[in-house]
């Protein structure tokens, strides 16, 4: 699991520590807060210039269906019933061989799909180069600058979805409101999921040289407050699972909390993305007079599982998401930057960058050794080999 | 056998739909007996009462000019298209006569009884909307109706006695089902049977009225007036049912309204304003179908609750803390909520003017009274405490007046609107508010 | 000496007045006892009976008119409010689809003791047999002969109208739901043969008062038995009954309804908080805030029969996962109750620091100190705070320039500062004032708008520091403990009490005081005693006073 980043032998002693998880969680002199997050999605800044080609669109079916050499009628009997199998199938099976082309992205070459080619973005410097050239571990592509100036920073995953039009939101909202973002959110504050955060030996709120972080999936719905907002200082019990669960090494300098780099799986939701599969994550969050953290997770995340949750639904995502099934997949693929196949170069996962929000909470930890257990990993399906 | 009413319904009951002409409401017809309501004869009149708390704001609603064509203050301006069915009573004070004066309390109820209260939930009197329906509201399946636009069915100034308060429906959905739920007699619907389960059911209140005499023979002297008022209601709940009997007369106006959905009540300013006109609205219809001839209705509570969203001070506390602005002369967040009121006022004049009934409105055929409970809430002063008389009561009262009271008490409004409204009185009120002079400047 | 001091001697002393007063062996003083009273049913009374006679899931829907609180409780109100039109329509709409529930085919197999000839026709003999045993409960005393004629009638009349004997017995049912032998506990009185010259209530009266003062509900079968065997009426019978009842769960009911009474929860419904100020704000947290309170109280009063003064110091109490959001403290059951200990010197402490106490006295924005003042002076110690004077004028107050006063403490200056208001202010400010640290929900905060908050504060002669050291104060102050004394007769009796009562009630409090200051003791002593049934003779309007009037002869033809 350790990984050499292309960077300072002390930084890569450090992260080969923390990446076996070899630090204490016994507790350590200073303060203990913890935090259950009431907003996790990815944050997709709204600049001017990032989709000169409009957002993404529904496919012209019709247009699809004559040159599939459909007659008149049969298009029109098509129409009448847009949610039948028949329609489904009409609109799906189009690879060479009637492939299904959710299912077989790859059968059929299509790059019909806007990318972001705006210069801004969230998110964070994940492989530690200046300029996005190749390293052995991560693949050539372009980075951003920081919407608060950080330089080099690399959210490839923006590049692929931020156009998508059920993902990009308004300026006003900070992209917030996106339909793709917000009903995924409501979701998760309606009780779908639950992520807490604990951190532990803060001896001063502003300064702290030595945290130690834990990020966990919640046992609990989160609780809803009279003003539509998660319930702050609620109680929230920390899921049993270890396979949920991450631990890392963190400082807080001027009132903003980092971290060193961790891999964390968490459960989603079952339709879009049934599981997250962080890598390299970084956490950067700044502590709010009221009490809670507001910034960002900046993880590579394995893309295949990305594409896999959203292409599962076929329909949903190309009827009613105005998506693109083989192209999407192909601009992933094309995007990815992180972890690159050893045999085939490919990369494998891609850089990210997720707004996170979290309001303070008690936690209460599994009882030891009792019940705790470590469930199968449901493995992420492979893409077909690179063809 | 007695042969009595009961006996005859229930003789014409055992058969099938009774087709014998019950006896038609008398106010439906003129002095002749014979005109009906849908031929143009004059329509029932109507009473109703429309209270907020905490005042105006001095220096900007009182008219420069008295009599006609008076001038619209600042903080009178929604009102301005009501001008001519609306009168303004300034200068007309409550006297305490020594009692202490119950902040936010004394004046409503100086007002409406006629009398100073000894404290606060005590009352002289009953509250004159009671001797009005009394007096004409007995025709109607209900003898007055009371609403809330504040959430708390305690908001209420209608009082027999100081224990006795008719409680105010704050909800509008639970007033609709009230109104037009499944006890609704629709008079414009073409068939017509009484129900032998009401029938049944107003015959059977005689074994609760059969122990009157003994139950008030067991008992003091203060528990036979409550035991009284327990009868008095049974009374007219036997009315109500006699009037689900009878066949309505047919009224033109009446058009049963949809059901409103559940809304969120309370004092925030924008549930208070959404429910009011859900409110007024339901009032409207409730008239023009003959559900009522008498009605109260509160926009704000007497301590005005009224409050912003995301505020952590009310209307009432905005009057005492809010320092008064040089330039306008005002509190300006407090005077936020006077417009909010005033509005709200409008708002209940047009529901009842957008009723088309016979040859002009429901407001043409009521007499509106509005009124605080002080004058400028900052210091819960008494002088001059802002009352209004809104439409023209079938004729009964002249409009469009600015009336300076020059300091004679409150009860001569009170007194003048009971005598138009018919009650019989030539003098009202108590201690040095007991008054004669009636405002004759608005009487026909 | 210190005032705090001087005061705790002077308390020590007259409880020891009082314990010579109330030592072993002293028989109670006599008392003249007031007017006997009729009151109305509450809601809560309504609900608990229907339960109680019909069965718990018997559906109640309906709006039940507002109770009215006089001497500061609702169950003195009783006595004195009506049933208005729009109160009686609604009783009427609830009495009808209580009966129809009561008489439909899954009840009646339950409820009635006897099946009609037809079901389609009347059957006086069985209608009279429900209703009979039916109306004994619910007008706590059994039928006269001609009340249940009259309620048979009624029966056999709708049954022949209707076409079914079921419907019949509804429609009689029904009005006897709403009829004023049922609404009202009218109390009736009988010359004393024990005391010649004097009243009592009647047995059944007893009865009544024993069980809706003991348990909130109409008396149950035993209860009845005994008043009309005339047990009720020797002091074995009653002691037998007092201890049946108070050994009984239901004891808890009873007890909670009197605090919810007391504490003025029936305000809490229309309660009403900005949730932008307050977001922990949402109608079940208020129910929990609610039911944390009464919690505590039984839990400390009855399940461990502690010392009542303790309620203003208790630490322990009951927390459910939303008031653990309030209090900022970890409550690990999901959807229930926990125990919870707050640590020694914690200012959450007593009754007076839980929400339901701090949340209901305070603006919708904002905490109240006045309001809070006035509380703990009108609700815990029973004293008057006299309304604002006639000629009070608040424009000599308004400091235009200093519009942004920081603490409420600040903003509160004029209140104790300008002669007109201080003589009021002063008695109510103060202690509210030591709750600052209390926001408008009852959560706890250090600061307001970043100014220090000073919590000293004073209650009479007495100076203390914080929540905990105002919790102290009433935990030491006479009149806590005699104005839950006052209180709690007053609730059971339906009236203030009455100067005649007087010694009575010094008695009273001698013996809460000798008996450590346990509720069941007290609830005890008042219902073995005479004085509770003791019903003074009613004065005709010249002065004289009138014998008993005579009491419906109960139970005979």
């Amino acid at each position: 699991m350790a990984r050499i980043l292309n960077i300072d032998p002390v930084r890569c002693l450090a992260l080969a520590v923390s990446a076996a998880g070899l630090f204490a969680t016994a507790a350590s002199a200073g303060e203990t807060r913890g935090f259950a997050i009431s907003w996790f999605q990815p944050a997709y800044y709204v600049g001017d210039d990032d989709c000169p080609n409009g957002v993404s669109k529904e496919m012209d079916w019709k247009a699809m269906f004559e040159k599939q050499g459909k007659t008149p009628e049969q298009i029109k009997a098509l129409f009448e019933h847009p949610l039948s199998p028949e329609f489904r199938h009409a609109a799906l099976d189009r690879g060479p061989h009637g492939e299904d082309v959710c299912a077989n992205p790859e059968s059929v070459h299509d790059t019909n799909w806007p990318t972001v080619q705006g210069k801004v973005s969230y998110g964070g410097n994940l492989d530690g180069t200046t300029d996005g050239a190749a390293t052995p571990n991560s693949c050539a592509h372009q980075k951003f600058t920081g919407v608060d100036g950080t330089p080099s920073v690399d959210n490839q995953m923006y590049r692929v979805m931020g156009c998508s039009k059920i993902h990009r939101g308004s300026k006003a909202k900070d992209g917030r409101d996106a339909f793709g973002i917000e009903y995924l959110n409501e979701r998760m504050r309606e009780g779908l999921v639950t992520y807490l955060i604990e951190i532990t030996g803060i001896t001063d709120p502003q300064n702290s040289d030595k945290v130690e972080v834990g990020i966990y999936q919640g046992a609990d719905p989160l609780v809803q407050d009279g003003a539509g907002g998660v319930q702050a200082d609620s109680t929230q019990h920390i899921a049993a699972d270890t396979r949920w669960q991450a631990h890392t090494k963190g400082r807080i300098k001027d009132g903003v909390l980092t971290t060193e780099p961790f891999d964390v799986d968490l459960r989603n939701d079952a339709v879009w993305l049934p599981e997250f599969h962080f890598k390299h994550a970084q956490l950067n969050v700044a502590f709010q007079p009221d009490g809670s953290i507001k910034g960002h997770l900046n993880a590579y995340q394995d893309w295949a599982s990305i594409y896999w949750g959203m292409a599962k639904t076929g329909f949903l995502l190309e009827k009613f998401s105005a998506g693109n099934c083989p192209a999407e997949y192909a601009a992933f693929k094309q995007m990815a930057d992180g972890d690159p196949d050893p045999k085939t170069g490919q990369c494998t996962t891609i850089s990210s960058s997720y707004g996170l929000d979290a309001v303070p909470a008690f936690l209460v930890h599994p009882p030891e050794g009792k019940g705790a257990k470590t469930a199968q990993a449901t493995q992420p399906i492979k893409a077909a080999a690179a063809q | 056998m007695k042969f009595d009413r009961r006996t005859a319904l229930h003789g014409m009951l055992g058969g099938g739909a009774v087709s014998v002409a019950l006896p038609f409401l008398d106010c439906f017809l003129n002095t002749n007996g014979t005109a009906l309501a849908a031929t143009g004869a004059p329509l029932p009149l109507r009473f109703g009462t429309w209270f907020w708390g905490c005042g105006l704001t001095p220096g900007r609603w009182i008219p420069q000019k008295t009599g006609a064509a008076y001038d619209m203050p600042p903080e009178l301006k929604p009102l301005e298209a009501f001008k001519d069915r609306l009168s303004i009573f300034s200068g007309f004070k409550a006297n305490t006569d020594g009692k202490g004066a119950v902040p936010h309390y004394t004046g409503s109820m100086a007002i409406m009884t006629g009398a100073a209260p000894k404290g606060q939930g005590m009352v002289e009197a009953a509250t004159f909307d009671t001797m009005v329906a009394d007096t004409i509201g007995g025709q109607s399946r209900f003898r007055s109706l009371e609403v809330t636009a504040t959430g708390n069915p305690s908001d209420s100034n209608s009082r027999r006695s100081s224990a006795v308060i008719n409680a105010s429906e704050p909800s509008p959905l639970a007033f609709y089902q009230r109104l037009f739920g499944p006890e609704f007699k629709d008079p414009n619907a073409a068939d017509f049977k009484p129900d032998p389960r009401v029938m049944v059911r107003k015959s059977a209140l005689s074994a609760i009225k059969d122990q009157r005499d003994a139950l008030l023979g067991e008992v003091g002297a203060a528990d036979r007036v409550r035991l009284d008022e327990y009868f008095t209601s049974i009374r007219q709940l036997e009315q109500q049912l006699d009037i689900q009997l009878q066949k309505p007369a047919p009224l033109e106006a009446c058009k049963v309204p949809g059901q409103p959905g559940a809304t969120k009540v309370g004092t925030q300013i924008d549930d208070v304003i959404a429910n009011h006109r859900l409110l007024a609205g339901l009032m409207a219809q409730a008239l023009a179908c003959n559900q009522t001839q008498v009605f109260n209705v509160m926009f704000g509570d007497a301590t005005s609750s009224l409050r912003k969203a995301g505020s952590t001070i009310t209307h009432h506390q905005l009057t005492h803390e809010e320092p008064i602005d040089e330039k306008s002369g005002c509190q300006p967040e407090a005077t936020y909520f006077v417009e909010r009121i005033v509005e709200g006022f409008q708002t209940m004049l047009v529901a009842m003017d957008s009723v088309r009934e016979g040859d002009g409105t429901l407001l043409d055929h009521m007499l509106l009274f509005a009124y605080s409970e002080c004058s400028f809430a900052k210091v819960h002063s008494l002088e001059s405490i802002p009352m209004f008389v809104a439409g023209r009561a079938n004729g009964k009262v002249k409009t469009g007046l600015h009336i300076d009271g020059g300091g004679d008490p409150v009860t001569r409004v009170g007194l003048t609107v009971q005598q138009v409204l018919g009650v019989p009185a030539s003098s009202w009120g108590a201690g040095s508010m007991q008054t004669s002079k009636s405002v004759t400047e608005i009487m026909v | 000496m210190k005032p705090h001091l001087r005061r705790s001697l002077a308390a020590a002393c007259g409880v020891l007045t009082l314990l010579t007063l109330a030592s072993c062996g002293d028989p109670a003083p006599q008392s003249s006892g007031g007017p006997a009273t009729v009151r109305r049913v509450t809601k809560d009374q309504y609900v608990a009976i229907i339960g109680d006679v019909f069965g718990a899931d018997i559906k109640i829907q309906g709006r039940f008119d507002p109770d009215v609180r006089e001497s500061g409780l609702l169950a003195i109100g009783t006595a004195h409010v009506s049933v208005t039109p729009s109160s009686l329509e609604q009783y009427d709409s609830i009495a009808r689809t209580i009966a129809a529930q009561v008489v439909d085919e899954h009840h009646r197999a339950q409820l009635f003791p006897c099946k009609p000839a037809s079901p389609t026709a009347p059957d006086d003999g069985c209608a009279g047999q429900f209703l009979g045993e039916v109306g004994h409960q619910l007008y706590r005393r059994p039928l006269t002969g001609q009340e249940l004629k009259a309620q048979v009638a009624v029966a056999h009349e709708a049954a022949g109208t209707l076409g079914s004997f079921y419907d019949g017995v509804a429609t009689s049912l029904a009005i006897m739901l709403e009829s004023p032998r049922f609404l009202f506990r009218e109390e009736t009185a009988e010359p004393d043969p024990d005391h010649p010259g004097t009243l009592r209530l009647t047995a059944f009266s007893k009865a009544t008062r024993l069980s809706f003062f003991l348990w909130n509900t109409t008396p149950d079968d035993q209860l009845l038995a005994a008043a009309e065997n005339g047990e009720l009426n020797t002091e074995s019978g009653l002691a037998r009954q007092v201890d049946r009842m108070l050994a009984s769960p239901r004891l808890k009911s009873g007890v909670r309804a009197f605090f919810t009474d007391m504490l003025g929860f029936d305000a809490m419904a229309t309660l009403a908080k900005d949730p932008e100020v307050y977001p922990k704000f949402t109608p079940t947290l208020i129910g929990d805030a609610q039911e944390q309170t009464l919690r505590t109280l039984t839990d400390h009063l009855l399940t461990r029969n502690g010392d009542y003064r303790d309620v203003f110091t208790t630490r322990h109490t009951y927390l459910t996962q939303l008031l653990g959001a309030i209090y900022r403290v970890p409550v690990g059951t999901k959807g229930g109750w926990e125990a919870h200990d707050f640590p020694d010197g914690d200012p959450h402490a007593g009754i007076e620091t839980e929400v339901s106490f701090l949340a209901l006295h305070s603006h919708p924005g904002r905490s109240s100190s006045t309001l809070r003042g006035k509380a703990v002076r009108e609700i815990l110690l029973c004293q008057q705070v006299p309304t604002p004077p006639a000629s009070v004028n608040f424009s000599i107050v308004q400091d235009t320039k200093n519009a942004n006063l920081r603490t409420a403490r600040d903003r509160l200056t004029a209140h104790r500062t300008q002669p007109t208001c201080a003589g009021c202010h002063k008695i109510i400010d103060p202690i509210g004032l030591s709750l600052e640290n209390f926001d408008g929900l009852g959560g706890y905060r250090a600061q307001e708008n970043g100014a220090p908050i000073d919590t000293s504060g004073d209650l009479d002669a007495v100076h203390f520091e914080g929540a905990a050291g105002l919790g102290q104060t009433l935990h030491d102050d006479p009149a806590a403990t005699a104005c839950l004394v006052n209180r709690l007769y007053g609730y059971g009796a339906g009236r203030a009490p009455v100067t005649g009562e007087a010694e009575w009630m010094k008695y009273l409090q001698a013996r809460f005081a000798a008996q450590g200051y346990r509720l069941p003791d007290l609830m005890r002593t008042i219902v073995t005693s005479d004085a509770f049934y003791r019903i003074s003779a009613p004065s005709k309007p010249d002065g004289t006073t009138q014998a008993a009037t005579a009491s419906p002869k109960e139970g005979k033809s």
